[in-house]
């Protein structure tokens, strides 16, 4: 240890005016981010078990999706475009937690079990085709 | 070394563990703050593992971070969460480590804190891509980002007052 800079951090401030400007300039640039990665509504979902593309479906119609992995199972639920997972046996549940996605890019990630929801436009679907 | 500094660097080590292993419990309790990004918590560990690194040096700094995130996932029950809790925790202790022996005292322990905890979820995203191998989860990371700048802000100040509280007893 260094008590000489343990001093500095005693007797110094705790926000210097660099670093507010450097942390704000940030934050600014991820809200700008944020806003041109999901401006757009969605249009279908790709669902990915295990690294592979199981299913691509439309938001336009109200279904539920049932998988079965491992020991557990995930109910995911399409309705009134947007996308959610409404039961899962994992023990994190930071999908279930995730909520509702509706815009395009915007991901649900299920680790424990390996499972990704994607959003995607309709200029996604065209390059697929 | 003798034998009476081994025993006050285990008892320090240990301290700081016990210290981070009830903060992690702690936190479990309470709801999450940035509900818009899921899974994203406050890591008030890492109040400790800046303290550790700034009061014990970087050696013990890793050890404690090392040990922590071992038992916390013993404890827990979830071995799979060492796989994301120990690389991105171990990334986040060098990033404070090399900011606060290079540039420290042009920035402030807020800086460094956020930084780090960019850094943390950083890695938290790539281990979670490669784990569903599918680049588009960093996606998610301006949404993360946002998590991070607030985490980052209230460890670096928590740090902050934790020293300059301490009575320089302890440590001179």
């Amino acid at each position: 240890m260094n008590v000489k800079k343990i001093d500095k951090i005693k007797y110094g401030r705790p926000i210097k005016i660099l670093d507010l400007a450097f942390i704000v300039g940030l934050v600014m640039l991820s809200i700008f981010a944020l806003l041109f990665l999901f401006n757009k509504k969605g249009e279908s979902v790709q669902v990915w078990k295990q690294g592979t593309l199981i299913k691509t479906v439309s938001l336009n119609q109200n279904t539920q999706l049932h998988l079965d992995i491992y020991d557990g199972h995930l109910l995911i639920v399409i309705e009134n475009g947007a996308v959610w997972v409404e039961e899962a046996d994992c023990p994190d549940q930071i999908c279930k937690k995730t909520g509702k996605i509706s815009r395009v890019n915007q991901t649900i990630v299920c680790a424990p079990y390996n499972v990704f929801l994607r959003v995607i436009g309709e200029s996604d679907l065209d390059i697929l085709n | 070394m003798n034998n009476q500094t081994v025993t006050k660097k285990t008892v320090r080590i240990s301290l700081f563990v016990a210290i981070a292993l009830i903060m992690f419990l702690l936190e479990s309790l309470i709801p999450p703050i940035f509900a818009f990004a899921p899974g994203a918590k406050l890591g008030l560990a890492n109040v400790v593992s800046l303290c550790a690194l700034i009061l014990l040096g970087i050696i013990d700094a890793f050890l404690v971070v090392i040990i922590r995130c071992l038992l916390a996932s013993f404890f827990t029950g979830n071995v799979v969460a060492l796989m994301y809790s120990l690389p991105s925790s171990l990334a986040a202790l060098t990033t404070m480590t090399i900011l606060y022996v290079f540039v420290f005292d042009k920035i402030s322990l807020m800086c460094i804190s956020f930084v780090s905890a960019l850094v943390f979820n950083f890695v938290q995203l790539c281990i979670a891509s490669v784990v569903v191998a599918n680049a588009h989860v960093l996606f998610m990371f301006p949404l993360m980002f946002l998590a991070s700048a607030g985490a980052g802000i209230f460890v670096g100040l928590v740090s902050y007052y934790f020293v300059r509280h301490l009575p320089s007893s302890v440590y001179r």
